[in-house]
C-alpha cells in the first residue's frame, strides 16, 4: 500500500520536470549502450560490430523506453492534455463552426446560468441567519383561520409564559419622518421588540444595539439603522452612533448601524425602533403585530408548538370575548420566505432555458455529426494504428468538452450581464431580502458543470456514430458505407424531431403566458383610472376626532376648489392597496356570534366623493353624502360581493351591521355601532388583479376619523398638470403638511402587473430565441441532407425527373420530420403546460388557441427552413451534380 | 529479486547489475538486456531503491541505484519465500 502511495508521489514529481525524464531515460540507457560497446571492443571487436552487438544485446530502447516512461508518467493526464491542445488545434482550423458552437453555447448556457442564479439565491441557497432553522414564525390562529395578526396583550402574556424561545420579538412597520436635514425623507420604521437581532443572529456594529428595558415608555427613543441609509444620508458620518436624530419631530438617539453585507440591506425596513407599548395600544382585540422566534437550544419546533398552544387555550379561557375559539400557530420562518408564485416562476424560467440549451446541443450534435463524417477516414487510420473504440470516442468527447468550455466561458460573461439587467428591472420588494443573487462560485461551478455535461451530450452520440465505422470501407475512397450512413441519417432525423418538439413547448409556454398576461392586463379593476392623481397626507392634521373632521373637510374642499379638478376624495387606503382593515361584524337581527368568532369583512373609511372620483357605480341605493357626519345615524356601503355573500337573495338596505368603533387615536376599540346598509357599490379591486374582489364596506370619513389619508384626485386634463395647484390647496389649509407618493393611479396599476409581465418578457424572449436556433437547425441538417444527396438527385433530373418532383422528394422527407416532431411537440406541450397553472390567469392550461398559434408559427417556420435547401436541390444542375463527389 | 540482491550488495548503475548477474549466474541467466530498466523503474516507483545521477569510472553521467530499508525488507522476504518454495519443490522431486 504504502508503495502505491510512493510512486504516485513520485509520479507527481515527475510531472512537474517532465522534460527531465525524457532525457534521463535516454541517458541511462545510452550509457549502458556505450559500456557494453566498450566491454565488446575490449575483446576485440571492431568497433562498428561492437555497437551492433551491444544493441542486439540490449534490445528495443525505444520500445523500453517508452515502457519506463509509462511508468513515470500518469498515462491519462498525458493523452487528456494531448487531446485537449489536439482539440484546440482543430478547433482554430474551423473558425466558422467554432463560432457558431461558441455562439450557441454561450447562449444557452449563459442564459442557464443567469436563471440559475436567481433559483440558487432565492431558492436553494440556506437562510442567510445563524442556525436559521431555530428561527420560528408566530400567528394567532382564529377560528376557521390559519394565520392572523397578533394583539399586543397576547404578544406579552405570550413573552412572559413560554419556555420555549430564546427570544420572542414582536414587529410592526410604519413610516416615519426624518427631520433635521433639508430635505425630508420617509424611511420605513419598524417597531420591534429589543430582542429583535438576537432572535435573527445578526447584530448591529457602532453601537450597544437595543438594551431588553428599552421597550418602556420614556426609554424608547432609540434608533438602529440600515447601513444604506446611514451613508446615503448621513454621510458615513463615524460620529452619529450616540447621537440623536430626528423622527417624527422628536429626538432618537442611534444605538447602532446594520452590518454592509446583511440581509437587511436588502429589506424594506430602513430603520428599527423599540417597541414600546402605550396604555392605549394594549388591547387584546386589534391583531397589529406580527412575531418572529428563536427555539432555545434542545427545543424542537413541536414542543414549542404544543407549548403554545396550551398558551392559546388558557388565555382563550381567561379572555373569552376577545379570544375565544383562537389559537396559536408556530411554523419555521423559512416555510413563509419565498411565495408560491415566485418559485413557481423561477422553476418555469429554469425549465425553459433548460430547454433553450437542449436545443442548442441538438444542433451542435447534428454539427459534430457531420464533422464526425469528414473525418471517417482520420478514425480509419488511428483505429488501424491500434487505437481502442474507447480511446477515440474519448478523444472526440475531449474536443467538444473543450468546445463546449469555451462556449461556457462565454456564456458566463452573457449570463452576468443578463443577470444584472433582471437584477435591475425586477420591482422592489420582489425578492425576500434573504435571497442573494450573484454570479458567485456556486453559480460558477453550475455553469463549469453544465459545460462540462453539454460537451459530452451532444459529443458522445456523434463520437460513437464516427468510431463505428468499417475500417476497410472507409479506407477506400468514397466513404459511402451504406449501413453507416443509414445509422447517421437515422441519428439526424431523431434530432431534428427533437429540436421541433422542444421548441414548440417553448412557444407554447411562451404563448399560454402571454395569452394570460393579455386578460389580466384588460381585467377591469373595477375602477376608472384615467386622468386620477394619487398622493398620500401621512399626518392629515389633528389627531382627536372633533378637530380632525372639519380639518379634513377644510381639506377637501380647498382641493376640490383648484383648477383643473374635477373631483377629489380622501380615503384611509388607495386602490389596488387592501382594505386598510379588517373588522369582525354582527348583522343586527341574526342569531349573535361571540365576538372572538366573529366573520370580518374589509373596512374602508373614504369621503363621500370617493365613489364618484373612482368612477365605482352604485348599483343599489345611494352613495355617501357630506349629510352623513358624527350626530347622524352611522351609514355604510357595501360593495357587491359583500352583499352577495352576507345578505344572499335578500335585499341588504336598511340592515344594520354592528361594528366596534375604531377611534383614530387608539388603537382600543370602542363600544358597537349598528352602521345601516344604504347603498350598495360595484366592487373595487383591492388585492391585485389577479386575485378576484374580496367582500368589504365603507363608511363615511366624518363617522370614523383617520389621520393618515391618501388624497384621490380625478382631473379634467393632464393629471401632472394638476398636481401643484393641489399642492398649493393642501398647504393653503396646513403649510407643514407633508405630501407624499404622488403617483398616477394608472401608475399603480402598472406596477401591480410588474412581475408578470416580466416573467412573460423573459419566457417570450427564450420561447423567441429557441425558435431562432432551432431553425437554424433544421436548416442546416436539411442543407447537408440535400449536399449529400446531390449525386443522387443529379442523377434523378439528367434521367428526366422535373424540378417539381424532385422538390416535391426533398420537401416531402423534410415535411416528414416536421411533422413527427410537431406531434411530439403538442403532446409535450400539453402534458407540460399543466405545470404552468399557477401562473396563469383566465387561462386553460391546454389553451386552443395558443396551441393553435403555435402550430402555426412553427409549422411556417420549419416548412421554411425545409423549403429553401428543397429548392436549391429543385435547381440543381445535373452535370455538375454529377461531377461533384 | 534478483535485481534487489544486486544492488543491496553495493550502489551501482544498471551496467553494474546485468553484468553481476550474468557473471554470478555463471551465464545461466541471461535476459534481454534493456528489460532490466524498467524493471529497475519499477523497484524505485515502489520505493524499494533509490537513485541518484551520478559520474561513473570512465567519467560518463550515469544513474546510480542503492537500495532502501523497505527494499531490504522486501529482499529478505521474497528471500525467504525462495528458500521453502525451492525446498518444497526438492522435496517433491525426491521422491520418485
Amino acid at each position: 500500500m504504502r508503495e502505491r502511495w510512493h510512486a504516485i508521489w513520485l509520479r507527481l514529481r515527475t510531472l512537474i520536470t517532465r522534460r527531465r525524464l525524457d532525457r534521463d531515460l535516454a541517458d541511462e540507457m545510452a550509457f549502458h549502450l556505450h559500456m557494453r560497446a566498450e566491454d565488446a571492443r575490449r575483446r576485440g571487436l571492431a568497433p562498428a560490430d561492437a555497437a551492433a552487438a551491444s544493441r542486439r544485446q540490449f534490445g528495443n530502447p525505444t520500445a523500453l523506453r517508452e515502457t519506463s516512461r509509462e511508468l513515470w508518467t500518469f498515462r491519462w493526464i498525458e493523452s487528456f492534455s494531448r487531446d485537449i491542445r489536439l482539440g484546440l488545434r482543430l478547433l482554430m482550423r474551423q473558425p466558422g463552426f467554432t463560432a457558431v458552437a461558441v455562439l450557441t453555447l454561450a447562449l444557452g448556457i449563459g442564459a442557464t446560468s443567469a436563471i440559475f442564479s436567481f433559483v440558487d439565491g432565492v431558492l436553494l441557497r440556506p437562510l442567510p441567519y445563524p442556525e436559521a432553522n431555530r428561527i420560528v414564525l408566530l400567528w394567532e390562529k382564529p377560528p376557521g383561520g390559519l394565520r392572523n395578526g397578533i394583539s399586543a396583550l397576547n404578544f406579552l402574556d405570550w413573552q412572559t409564559s413560554s419556555t420555549s424561545f430564546s427570544s420572542l420579538t414582536a414587529t410592526t412597520v410604519r413610516p416615519m419622518t426624518l427631520g433635521g436635514i433639508d430635505e425630508p425623507t420617509r424611511p420605513r420604521v419598524a417597531r420591534v421588540s429589543p430582542s429583535y437581532f438576537d432572535t435573527y443572529g445578526i447584530h448591529p456594529l457602532f453601537g450597544p444595539g437595543f438594551q431588553p428595558d428599552e421597550d418602556q415608555p420614556g426609554r424608547d427613543h432609540v434608533v438602529v439603522l440600515q447601513h444604506k441609509v446611514w451613508v446615503s444620508q448621513f454621510g458615513a458620518d463615524s460620529t452619529l452612533p450616540g447621537r440623536a436624530i430626528t423622527l417624527d419631530g422628536e429626538a432618537y438617539t442611534v444605538v447602532g448601524v446594520m452590518p454592509d453585507n446583511s440581509p437587511f440591506e436588502r429589506g424594506f425596513t430602513q430603520a428599527w425602533r423599540p417597541i414600546a407599548f402605550t396604555p392605549g395600544e394594549r388591547t387584546r382585540d386589534f391583531h397589529w403585530l406580527l412575531a418572529v422566534g428563536r427555539l432555545r437550544p434542545g427545543v424542537t419546533i413541536e414542543r414549542a408548538q404544543a407549548e403554545m398552544t396550551a398558551i392559546g387555550a388558557r388565555i382563550a379561557q381567561q379572555y373569552p370575548d376577545s379570544n375565544k375559539g383562537w389559537s396559536v400557530f408556530v411554523e419555521p420562518f423559512g416555510d413563509q420566505v419565498v411565495s408560491t408564485s415566485l418559485s413557481q416562476g423561477l422553476y418555469v424560467l429554469f425549465g425553459a432555458v433548460a430547454m433553450l440549451l437542449l436545443i442548442g446541443c441538438v444542433n451542435l450534435a447534428n454539427l459534430t455529426l457531420a464533422r464526425g463524417l469528414a473525418r471517417a477516414r482520420e478514425v480509419a487510420v488511428r483505429a488501424a494504428l491500434g487505437a481502442g473504440r474507447r480511446r477515440l470516442v474519448r478523444q472526440f468527447v475531449t474536443e467538444n468538452v473543450v468546445l463546449s468550455l469555451l462556449g461556457g466561458a462565454a456564456g458566463v460573461a452573457l449570463g452576468y450581464a443578463l443577470m444584472e439587467a433582471l437584477r435591475q428591472l425586477l420591482p422592489p420588494g420582489a425578492l425576500p431580502r434573504e435571497a442573494l443573487v450573484a454570479m458567485d462560485g456556486r453559480v460558477l461551478a453550475f455553469a463549469f458543470l453544465v459545460s462540462v455535461s453539454t460537451g459530452v451530450c451532444f459529443g458522445l452520440a456523434p463520437a460513437l456514430q464516427a468510431t463505428k465505422s468499417d475500417l476497410t470501407a472507409t479506407m477506400k475512397e468514397g466513404a459511402r458505407g451504406g449501413t453507416s450512413d443509414r445509422g447517421r441519417r437515422r441519428v439526424r432525423a431523431a434530432l431534428v424531431i427533437t429540436e421541433i418538439a422542444l421548441a414548440f413547448v417553448l412557444v407554447a409556454g411562451a404563448g399560454l403566458l402571454v395569452r394570460s398576461l393579455t386578460t389580466l392586463l384588460h381585467e377591469d379593476p373595477g375602477f376608472d383610472d384615467r386622468n386620477v392623481l394619487t398622493m398620500t397626507l401621512p399626518h392629515a392634521g389633528p389627531a382627536d376626532a372633533a378637530h380632525l373632521v372639519p380639518y379634513v373637510e377644510d381639506l377637501l374642499a380647498h382641493v376640490q376648489a383648484a383648477p383643473g379638478v374635477t373631483s377629489a376624495a380622501l380615503a384611509d387606503t388607495l386602490p389596488l392597496q387592501g382594505w386598510g382593515n379588517g373588522m369582525p361584524y354582527q348583522v343586527a337581527g341574526r342569531a349573535a356570534v361571540d365576538r372572538a368568532n366573529r366573520q370580518a369583512t374589509g373596512f374602508k373609511r373614504v369621503s363621500p366623493a370617493y365613489f364618484q372620483t373612482l368612477g365605482m357605480r352604485v348599483i343599489k341605493g345611494r352613495g355617501l353624502s357630506v349629510e352623513d357626519r358624527s350626530g347622524t345615524p352611522p351609514v355604510t356601503v357595501i360593495n357587491k360581493t359583500m352583499a352577495e355573500a352576507v345578505f344572499p337573495g335578500q335585499n341588504p338596505l336598511g340592515q344594520h351591521l354592528l361594528i366596534q368603533q375604531i377611534a383614530p387615536d387608539q388603537p382600543q376599540l370602542g363600544p358597537e355601532l349598528p352602521w345601516e346598509v344604504i347603498g350598495v357599490v360595484a366592487d373595487e379591486n383591492t388585492q391585485g388583479l389577479d386575485q378576484p374582489p374580496s367582500g368589504g364596506m365603507y363608511v363615511p370619513l366624518a363617522q370614523s376619523p383617520y389621520p393618515s389619508l391618501s388624497l384621490v384626485v380625478r382631473s379634467a386634463v393632464r393629471p401632472e398638470a394638476v398636481e401643484t395647484a393641489v399642492r398649493q390647496a393642501v398647504h393653503a389649509v396646513d403649510k407643514r403638511l407633508a405630501i407624499a407618493d404622488v403617483r398616477l393611479l394608472a401608475d399603480l396599476r402598472r406596477e401591480s402587473t410588474a412581475q408578470p409581465r416580466l416573467q412573460t418578457a423573459l419566457l417570450a424572449a427564450f420561447a423567441a430565441l429557441a425558435l431562432t436556433v432551432a431553425a437554424i437547425g433544421i436548416y442546416g441538417v436539411m442543407s447537408y441532407s440535400v449536399a449529400q444527396r446531390t449525386r443522387e438527385i443529379g442523377i434523378r433530373t439528367a434521367l428526366g425527373a422535373s424540378g417539381g418532383s424532385v422538390l416535391g422528394m426533398v420537401l416531402g422527407d423534410g415535411l416528414r420530420l416536421v411533422a413527427i416532431g410537431l406531434t411530439l411537440g403538442l403532446g409535450g406541450a400539453l402534458a407540460l403546460a399543466r405545470l404552468l397553472t399557477a401562473l396563469l390567469f383566465g387561462v386553460t392550461p391546454g389553451d386552443p388557441e395558443a396551441m393553435a398559434f403555435t402550430l402555426a408559427v412553427l409549422g411556417l417556420v420549419a416548412l421554411a427552413a425545409c423549403f429553401i435547401p428543397a429548392r436549391r436541390a429543385m435547381r440543381l444542375d445535373p452535370l455538375a451534380a454529377l461531377r461533384a463527389e | 529479486m534478483l535485481v534487489l540482491k544486486a544492488v543491496a550488495r553495493e550502489p551501482s548503475h544498471g551496467y553494474a547489475v546485468a553484468k553481476w548477474i550474468e557473471e554470478t549466474s555463471g551465464d545461466v541467466l541471461r535476459v534481454e538486456e534493456g528489460a532490466l530498466y524498467p524493471a529497475l523503474h519499477r523497484l524505485e516507483l515502489r520505493g524499494l531503491l533509490a537513485s541518484e545521477w551520478g559520474t561513473s569510472d570512465n567519467n560518463r553521467r550515469a544513474k546510480f541505484y542503492r537500495v532502501t530499508p523497505a527494499g531490504r525488507r522486501r529482499l529478505a522476504a521474497e528471500a525467504q519465500d525462495w528458500r521453502r518454495l525451492a525446498r518444497g519443490i526438492a522435496q517433491v522431486m525426491q521422491t520418485t
